[in-house]
């Protein structure tokens, strides 16, 4: 039982690692459909810098930082030259999804180096990720930079008016979105699996992007959404360990998290949500901001 | 040490921090009726050649309300764009208590204590209204103490009189109180010279009554303020010291309110004598044109805006709403428009139920709409006059054969209503982003008044519209009148409902209070029955 709740939360703090970055992306106003590219490549650089170096904490630094890279470059897109949001980030996505293919299919296997666990059974980061959501609850609800982050989302020209940076913030925004965003791939491919397969994110990013449309921006709902869908996600994986001789095949679980999401989305789309979501979404979610 | 430091602040701009020092001791020792404003032959050119502003000196002094009259197009928001820094003069120089100043963006002008409320707000209205006021400023520190904040925001309020739910969300609040946000917010970021923009357009009575007086009260302190009234002349005379009236962006006259009168400043304004009133003429009213059975609609913001509403419309009738601002008048005009879902009721037009009909088809009944909104609804900034107007033409036979438009018929058209509608502009082929406020809302009752036919839905048709062209649109409504029509007049001018209107239904809350022919209404009652009294 208890390996089994390790694991969830485990996948709980993959889904937390990218879906706070990407709160906090989407409250400065940026979309970034594209976290599970993100992901990919931090996954790709953390596991590939970790096989050669040996040293786990030096993956997770390429891999926020290779995340970062590419944050900033969907800013680079979005914010200075205006291309659309979803344009830019499913650009990144695509490009993730074919050049670390071809980069490290070559190197699929397992790692071989265990990842610190308390107890044998979970990961430290799961508890940084908590405290990494606590800490973006308070900057945007009780600090100034969170009010400024916030009004950027809402209406960059009002906030330029009373003489805020939108482009820097929204830069400050996306970079820390895409490094945490790497930081949750690295830590998936070297901690979560030990290995190395074929796109090993198997849409995760997908569902952290879900999990934030649903938080309707509010870190503690992410943090709940968060730890639900890693009790969904890892029962789909090994649904014996939890109800033993389970008989669906392994395919239908592992469309779970996916079913559940979908359920989720369907839900938060009826009119009675869809009114409450339409208050709580940031005004220019999705707009580049045009200077007049 | 200290003195380089100051040097590399200087040259760097300085941080915020400094800069909010800077305009305090800028502004130290300021005496009541200093001068602290001076503008020297301001002038500033458009392409197309418009001379918005013409050598235009101003003078402001500490603690006076100086008011700036001039019709539309006359230069005002241009004036006032220069001395905020969102527009760089031709020619002219800006002092500040006698220093010049040159100001790159609105920052450099905020930096130094002035002070502006756009005639749009722009606040966030998803925050609070104090997330609002200390929004930018480096006083509220990095991290937040809301409570203290609050205090100190609520201390300014007292001193002047504001009245802000500073813990509600702006989009809760009603116009007056945004407004009071905004101003407070100039406030606190130190304002001495505060510069609005028809700061009462959009104001019920009441709250007008209440934004008069925290303006004398600011007056009383040194703080200097310059409000921008197009129309509203009861309330120059009533709050300014002195006025300044410009007419095609020159200053035409300057005089001290106390020797003026409301004659004489249309007069200067306009360049002739103005009427107050208009005469309403006699027409035999018709069949019925349209009836509307228990009307409901939902609002943005998801509640039920209008209530069930039941009358209807005679050919040759103005049937008026009056209303203060957001009690269904215009869930019920774009309900009417069809561009809002009625949540139950019945629209009937000429006998045919018309309640799901697109705007396209109703646009073809002969049905006219002019919407309150008229940068975000009533026009496309980026298209030129001639186009604006084409897309009430595009689906007419006349103007189009074959799916191709007749640019040759739709030009004719746009030149000629545009001179009946005296639109100043350029020429047709001007962007209407060009256009003052005024001369957009003639653009738009120049595309929609002609091509109606039976019925014309005019929502605040008047707003922001100057004392010679309000008495121009209202004798408009009444030409359409004799000409037969069927209009809907919505105004929250109670003279203006009086004035021209058949029949009166002042609205409250999504209901009409009661439904009264005009020679039985009487001003005091449907005032009264406005904020939601009953008639006895
Ligand atoms: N960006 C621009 N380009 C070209 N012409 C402009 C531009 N802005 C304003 N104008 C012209 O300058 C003149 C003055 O405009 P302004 O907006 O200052 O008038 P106003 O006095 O504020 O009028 P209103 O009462 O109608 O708001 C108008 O003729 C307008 O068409
Ligand atoms: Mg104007």
């Amino acid at each position: 039982m208890w390996p089994f709740i390790a694991r969830c939360l485990e996948v709980a703090t993959i889904f937390l690692l990218a879906g706070i970055g990407e709160l906090l992306d989407q409250r400065s106003g940026v979309l970034n459909v594209g976290i599970e590219g993100l992901m990919l490549f931090g996954a790709a650089s953390g596991f590939i810098t970790a096989l050669r170096t040996g040293s786990l904490l030096v993956g997770f630094i390429v891999g926020a930082a290779l995340g970062a890279v590419f944050g900033f470059l969907h800013g680079l897109f979005s914010i200075t030259l205006k291309v659309d949001q979803v344009v830019s980030a499913m650009g990144i996505w695509i490009f993730a999804m074919g050049f670390v293919t071809f980069w490290m299919d070559k190197y699929s296997g397992p790692l071989r180096i265990p990842s610190p666990r308390i107890g044998g059974l979970l990961s430290p980061m799961f508890f940084f990720a908590v405290v990494l959501v606590l800490v973006v609850w308070f900057i945007l609800s009780k600090t100034h930079i969170g009010l400024k982050i916030r009004s950027v989302g809402e209406d960059p020209s009002v906030a330029e008016a009373t003489g805020i940076n939108v482009v820097k913030i929204r830069y400050l925004c996306v970079i820390i979105g895409g490094l945490l965003g790497g930081l949750a791939g690295a830590f998936m491919c070297i901690t979560y699996l030990g290995l190395w397969s074929h796109i090993p994110t198997q849409g995760m990013g997908w569902i952290a992007l879900a999990l934030v449309l649903f938080s309707m921006w509010r870190p503690p709902i992410l943090l709940a959404g968060a730890l639900i869908f890693g009790v969904i996600w890892q029962f789909g994986i090994a649904p014996e360990t939890l109800i033993p001789g389970f008989g669906l095949p392994l395919g239908v679980c592992r469309m779970f998290p996916f079913i559940a999401t979908i359920i989720v989305l369907a839900v938060i789309s009826t009119p009675r949500f869809r009114r409450k979501w339409g208050l709580a979404k940031p005004a220019a979610l999705g707009q580049p901001y045009i200077k007049e | 040490m200290s003195v380089l430091s100051q040097k590399i602040i200087d040259l760097f701009g300085g941080r915020k921090e400094e800069r909010s020092q800077l305009s305090e001791k800028f502004w130290a020792n300021l005496k009541h009726g200093e001068v602290v404003l001076e503008a020297r032959g301001i002038t500033k050119k458009f392409p197309g050649g418009v001379v918005a502003n013409d050598h235009i000196d101003l003078e402001i002094r500490a603690g006076e309300i100086h008011a700036i009259l001039g019709e539309n197009g006359a230069g005002k928001t241009t004036l006032m764009n220069i001395l905020y820094g969102l527009l760089k003069p031709d020619e002219g120089e800006i002092y500040i208590r006698g220093k010049k100043v040159e100001f790159k963006s609105p920052l450099d002008a905020i930096n130094l204590g002035i002070g502006m409320v756009h005639q749009h707000r722009k606040l966030i209205p998803a925050h609070t209204a104090l997330e609002n006021i200390i929004l930018g400023h480096p006083k509220a520190g990095k991290i937040v103490d809301i409570e203290a904040a609050k205090k100190e925001v609520q201390e300014l309020c007292d001193k002047y009189g504001f009245k802000i739910d500073l813990d509600a969300k702006v989009w809760q609040l009603s116009a007056g109180e945004q407004q009071s946000v905004e101003i407070v917010k100039a406030l606190y970021r130190g304002a001495k010279l505060l510069i609005l923009d028809e700061p009462t357009s959009v104001l019920t009575p009441i709250e007008t009554e209440r934004f008069l007086k925290s303006l004398r009260s600011m007056a009383g302190t040194e703080i200097a303020v310059i409000p921008f009234i197009t129309h509203k002349l009861p309330e120059v005379l009533s709050v300014s010291d002195r006025v300044t009236i410009l007419r095609k962006g020159k200053v035409v006259k300057r005089l001290e309110t106390r020797k003026a009168t409301m004659e004489a400043l249309a007069k200067y304004m306009v360049g002739r004598e103005v009427l107050f009133r208009v005469k309403k003429p006699k027409v035999k009213k018709g069949k019925e044109i349209l009836r509307v059975e228990n009307l409901s609609a939902i609002s943005d913001r998801g509640f039920l805006a209008l209530k069930g509403v039941t009358f209807s419309i005679r050919e040759g009738e103005i049937f008026g709403i009056a209303g203060v601002s957001g009690n269904g008048q215009q869930e019920l005009a774009e309900v009417l428009a069809g561009v809002r879902k009625a949540s139950g009721g019945k629209v009937m037009f000429e006998g045919k139920d018309i309640t799901h009909a697109s705007p396209l088809e109703r646009l073809k009944m002969g049905i006219g709409y002019i919407p309150s909104e008229r940068v975000r609804v009533g026009s496309i900034p980026q298209f030129s006059l001639m186009e604006n107007i084409a897309l009430s033409l595009y689906f007419d036979r006349e103007f189009s054969k074959w799916g191709l438009l007749d640019y040759k018929r739709i030009r004719e058209h746009a030149e000629k209503v545009i001179s009946e509608f005296e639109v100043m502009a350029p020429g047709i082929y001007t962007r209407a982003a060009h256009l003052s406020g005024g001369n957009l809302q003639r653009l738009i009752l120049a595309r929609t008044i002609p091509r109606t036919k039976k019925l014309l839905i005019a929502n605040l048709p008047t707003q922001g519209l100057d004392v010679g062209a309000t008495e121009f649109v209202r004798n408009k409504l009444l030409d359409c009148k004799k000409e037969g029509m069927g209009i809907l007049l919505i105004s929250e001018d109670l003279d203006e409902v009086l004035q021209v209107s058949d029949t009166i239904a002042p609205i409250y809350e999504g209901k009409f209070v009661d439904i009264i022919p005009a020679e039985k209404a009487r001003k005091e009652i449907v005032g009264a029955m406005m904020t939601g009294a009953r008639a006895k």
